[in-house]
This record gives structure tokens, C-alpha cells and sequence, in this order.
């Protein structure tokens, strides 16, 4: 269907299995009612592709051009702008670790640094090597009471401190 | 109910009564504790009816700018002859601010009742809640209260049988602080990257998909049903002596105090009572060096500014600061000044969308400025370097991302200067490799 797809993702073995079929297409659909355009359901088809695949592919973002009727180079340019998509693979539990000022200053540095050694992840944006998790800092999350907030793909943690990390991350297998 | 601490005495719980109830976050619940009279009231009302009571509050934006709302709601044309929309901004991503959060979470339909009565006061027919895309639990309870009130009749193609048609649409962000900035947030909503536009058109001529369009922060939002219910006069009596401030806000409070946490109090309330009656003052054996009282884009307070502010727009503005988004980011004595500006500068330089020249070399100059200071290899130069790159950012720029990061970058020279000399002169040891 696609002139993008079909180029494997990732591997030669693997053509590229279109996300945007099924169910998932009925929900894109259903998406299209609430905009104006279809241009407006990018960053919603986006979080679709994310969600099913864990990133967002060369032949996704193919893909996504052709359902919405834009270009690759759009679509990538759009990609690129927002720091959530993730544009290569991660590790199947994505920690997310707030770093800016109002968590910096409650010690949001040594709960990075409990992290990064407990996951075994060793630096920031690297996938551990039993490729369970991937750790990276963010800025601001919103929670600045409780410092330190964490998200751990979708659950978002508060007042994380280094002593809680080890208990924090058994729950994550 | 506080949240999540008891309420102190000296707040005026209006917004927050129900943070931490989840009773409150059911339809039911709400209509239990009074919710979606106030629409009932409003769709009986009209139009122009609606906007007048919430110009006479006095209420204005609570996401920073502090324009007052009704006029904004004014500005809308009377004949709706293209569509409208109403946009909430539920990106809260400023350093330092917590508050919308609470409201997402916990009183879902405290908001979703104000997004209906501005979106019938503007004649718009559908509104778009733009939330954060980090905001995992609150996009859970929002598409969960929209459900209900879809169901309950509250929204959608006839709503509380008034023949309006309200529908409220969540849209979730994906990762960038600019998207906050209104014109970034409708770009954002078109699907496409957060740049901010030029000004004008303002967006109540030409805003969201080209028609006229109308912003508002979820605080602000969340206040309107309140003022519908107990009228204007009620809610501009909630005022310690300064009409031009009116109303109760929400106070997010962070860092180095003993009760962090979000805090509801009348305009007018002395900043001393928030420090250190609400939040318990600084941890204990420390002293307060420094507050900056409204998000990370306004200039730093010394503790001694802080201690004397009153807290509103004006009140502020009074003491070389802005009330901004009310996120007080609070530093003890411990704190090191240049890392935590430098911090800062790095947060802008990370989240600038690059467009402007001076937003987009600014915020990554003043970084490695600062870094270079750190390592122990400033120069004295580098105070001029910093006052001149600071003066080409503040008002040169689409939008004011580039402002905000001059603002502590120069109140921090001006105030904490002895810090910055300390790194200059080899009396502090550095804390970063030199690059």
C-alpha cells in the first residue's frame, strides 16, 4: 500500500508491518472527525505508532505521510521537533529523570546517578545491556513539590529519592 | 481539602477544595459538590451576559501574563461567522509551577465545567485541551471526566438540552516547553513543529486553524464557574487591598522549604505568610537566600525582596520580579547561584525552537558562558559578555523564550555577584571540566 513501507525495520528480514490497519485505522478515523484537517491528527498518529512499535521508524514516518497526505520530509521535520518521540529503539522500560533547577537543587543529580548505576544503564540516553531500560534526563516535569519526579514509561513518580531507585526498579522486569 | 498537605488557615480554598478527593473526580462526585450549576447558569444566560460578569470579577490569566480574561473573551468577534475555538493550555512545563497539574487530576470537572462556559461566552462549538504529553495520570482522568460528561449531558451536540453544541477535544503534547506559548500551542495543534508566530494577528482575529481563537491557562479556566455561581462582586471582593488584583491563586511552592506544596490565597496575601506560615520557612539550621516567585522566566528575589512582596501582579512587579505562573522556586543558603542560573540558561537553551537568532545563539552562548565560569576559566569580561548577550535577547524575539532566560542571567549578576567572582577569581573550587 505504501510507497514508504516494505523497507524493513531495522532489518532486512523484517518488512514493515503497517500500524495504521485494523482497529487502529477505525481510531485514526474517528480522530479525523475532531480536526479540520488531517494534518492536525500528526502529533495523536504519531503517539499510535509510538505506542504499538515502542519508536518511530524511516517506514513509519513513511507511513504516517501517506495516511494524513503529507511528505516524509514533513513528517520527520515534526518528528524531530518534539522531544518524546523517540526516532530509534530504547530499552523496554523508558525512565524519564527531571533534572531542571527546582529538582536540581533537591538532588535530582544523585537520583540520576542511582539509575544510571542500578540499571546498569551506565550513561544517559544508553540501553542497558539486557535491554530493560533506558534512562535519560528531561527538563521540567511539572511536579516541582515532589521533587524528584520520575516517569517510567507511563507512571509518572514522585519524591523519588537515590534510596528508593533499587525498589523502584524491581517492579519493572 | 490541601493538597498534599491539610489546608492552612491563612488560605482561602476556592480552586483546591476538593484536591485529593477522589469522589471529586467522578461526575457524580462534582454534581455532588455543586458542579455544572454554574453552566446550567451560564446557557440560561447570554452570551454577552457571561462575558460581563467575568470582566467585572476582575479575573486575569493565571498561566503568566495576568491579561484580564473578559476582555480577552471581548476581543472574539460577536457574530460567529467562521467558526470559533477555544483553546486551553494545559502544557504546564515552567520551572518551578505545579498547580494546573493538581486541577487536571484531581477536579477534572472544575475544568471542563469553565472550558463550556468560555467556550458558550466566545461562541465557540468545540475546545481543545492541549495537555502536556508528560501528564500521563492527568490525560487518563480528563478522557475519563469528558467520557461522563459526554454521557451526562453536559457536553456535546445539545448541551443541558440548550441547543449549543460544546464539544471539548484532548490533544496531548509531545515534548516541548514552547508549545506553552500560545501561538506554538495552535501550530502544535495543526500538527505541526511549536514555532511561535508573529503578532498580529492576534488570535481572537486569526488563531487556530485561521479563525479566531481564544487562550486560556486551566487555572484561569477553572475559576469561571465560581465566578458564575457566587457573581463578580463575590469573587473582586477576594482582594487585600489592591483591586487591580483580584480573586484567589494558586501557589506552587518548591525546593528548599519545609512543606512544598500547592497553596490557594486571596490576592494581596504578604509573601512572608506563604514562605514561612504555609510552607514552614527553610529546612531546619537554614536560611533563605533567594526566591523567584514566578516561574523560572521572572527575576530572581533576594530572600529580603521576598520577605517584603506583597503577593499580586502588582505587588511583585513592585519588588523587580513577576508574578508570572506563581511557581515560587525557593533556594536556602546552600544553594550555589551560578550552577542553578546556569542550569536555567541550559533549560531555555534546550527548549528554545531555534527560529529567532538571538533566542536560538543566545540561550546556547549564555550556557557555555556560564559552563566556562563553573570550570574556573571566567574572565571579568565575561560580566559584560553576559549583561550585552542578555540585552540582544529581551525584546528582539517573536516570543519572549529568550527574555526568560536573561531574566535570571541578569538579576543573578546584579544580586549574587560575589558568587560569580568567587569561580572568576579561583576562590571556589570549579565544579565542571573546563570544555
Amino acid at each position: 500500500m505504501s510507497t514508504h513501507g516494505g523497507h524493513g525495520a531495522g532489518t532486512e528480514t523484517a518488512p514493515y508491518e503497517p500500524v495504521f490497519v485494523g482497529p487502529a485505522r477505525a481510531r485514526l478515523e474517528q480522530l479525523f472527525l475532531k480536526y479540520p484537517t488531517r494534518q492536525s491528527c500528526l502529533l495523536p498518529a504519531l503517539w499510535m505508532v509510538q505506542e504499538a512499535r515502542g519508536w518511530i521508524s524511516e517506514p513509519a514516518i513513511g507511513e504516517v505521510a501517506d495516511v494524513l497526505g503529507l511528505t516524509p520530509a514533513y513528517v520527520k521535520g515534526v518528528v524531530t521537533f518534539y522531544t518524546m518521540y523517540h526516532t530509534h529503539p530504547v530499552g523496554r522500560h523508558f525512565i524519564q529523570v527531571c533534572t531542571t533547577s527546582p529538582c536540581n537543587i533537591c538532588g535530582a543529580e544523585d537520583v540520576v546517578k542511582a539509575l544510571l548505576r542500578e540499571t546498569g544503564c551506565g550513561e544517559l540516553g544508553a540501553t542497558s545491556p539486557d535491554g530493560r531500560f533506558t534512562v535519560i534526563e528531561v527538563e521540567c516535569l511539572g511536579a516541582c513539590g515532589f521533587a524528584t519526579p520520575i516517569l517510567v514509561d507511563d507512571d509518572f513518580l514522585e519524591n523519588v529519592t537515590p534510596e528508593k531507585v533499587p525498589g523502584i526498579l524491581q517492579r519493572y522486569v | 481539602m490541601g493538597y498534599p498537605h491539610p489546608s492552612h488557615p491563612k488560605e482561602t480554598v476556592v480552586l483546591s477544595k476538593h484536591f485529593g478527593d477522589p469522589e471529586a473526580r467522578t461526575y457524580a462526585g462534582w454534581v455532588k459538590h455543586g458542579g455544572y450549576q454554574a453552566l446550567r447558569k451560564a446557557l440560561g444566560m447570554s452570551r454577552e451576559a457571561v462575558i460581563e460578569e467575568v470582566k467585572n470579577s476582575g479575573l486575569r490569566g493565571r498561566g503568566g501574563a495576568g491579561f484580564p480574561t473578559g476582555l480577552k473573551w471581548s476581543f472574539m468577534p460577536k457574530e460567529v461567522v467562521k467558526p470559533h475555538y477555544l483553546v486551553c493550555n494545559a502544557d504546564e512545563s515552567e520551572p518551578g509551577t505545579f498547580k494546573d497539574r493538581e486541577i487536571l487530576r484531581w477536579t477534572p470537572h472544575q475544568l471542563l465545567e469553565g472550558c463550556a462556559i468560555a467556550s458558550y461566552a466566545i461562541g465557540a462549538e468545540r475546545c481543545y485541551i492541549y495537555i502536556r504529553g508528560e501528564f500521563t495520570e492527568p490525560w487518563r482522568v480528563m478522557t475519563a471526566a469528558v467520557e461522563e460528561a459526554v454521557a451526562n449531558g453536559a457536553l456535546g451536540d445539545n448541551a443541558f438540552g440548550s441547543g449549543k453544541r460544546i464539544e471539548v477535544v484532548l490533544h496531548r503534547g509531545a515534548g516541548a516547553y514552547i508549545c506553552g506559548e500560545e501561538t506554538a500551542m495552535m501550530n502544535s495543534i495543526e500538527g505541526k513543529r511549536g514555532n511561535p508566530r508573529i503578532k498580529p494577528p492576534f488570535p481572537a482575529v486569526a488563531g487556530l486553524f485561521g479563525v479566531p481563537t481564544t487562550i486560556n491557562n486551566v487555572e484561569t479556566l477553572a475559576a469561571v464557574p465560581h465566578i458564575i455561581n457566587r457573581g463578580a462582586d463575590w469573587y473582586k471582593g477576594l482582594c487585600l487591598g489592591n483591586p487591580k488584583s483580584t480573586g484567589t491563586k494558586l501557589v506552587s511552592v518548591c525546593g528548599h522549604v519545609q512543606r512544598p506544596g500547592n497553596y490557594e490565597v486571596t490576592m494581596g496575601t504578604p509573601m512572608r505568610d506563604i514562605l514561612y506560615d504555609m510552607c514552614g520557612g527553610p529546612p531546619p539550621g537554614r536560611t533563605f537566600k533567594a526566591v523567584i516567585p514566578g516561574g523560572s522566566s521572572v527575576p530572581i528575589m533576594t530572600r529580603e525582596e521576598a520577605e517584603e512582596a506583597i503577593f499580586d501582579y502588582e505587588g511583585v512587579v513592585a519588588k523587580g520580579s513577576m508574578l508570572g505562573s506563581a511557581g515560587m522556586i525557593v533556594m536556602d543558603d546552600s544553594t550555589d547561584m551560578v550552577y542553578q542560573i546556569w542550569r536555567l540558561a541550559r533549560f531555555y537553551a534546550h527548549e528554545s525552537c531555534a527560529q529567532c537568532t538571538q533566542c536560538r545563539e543566545g540561550t546556547a552562548w549564555t550556557t557555555r558562558i556560564l559552563e566556562r565560569i563553573l570550570a574556573g576559566k571566567g574572565k571579568q569580561e565575561d560580566f559584560q559578555l553576559l549583561l550585552d548577550l542578555s540585552e540582544n535577547m529581551t525584546g528582539k524575539t517573536i516570543c519572549v523564550l529568550s527574555d526568560s532566560c536573561a531574566a535570571p542571567v541578569v538579576s543573578g549578576i546584579q544580586k549574587f555577584r560575589s558568587e560569580f567572582e568567587a569561580y572568576i577569581a579561583g576562590a571556589r573550587e570549579p565544579v565542571m571540566a573546563a570544555v
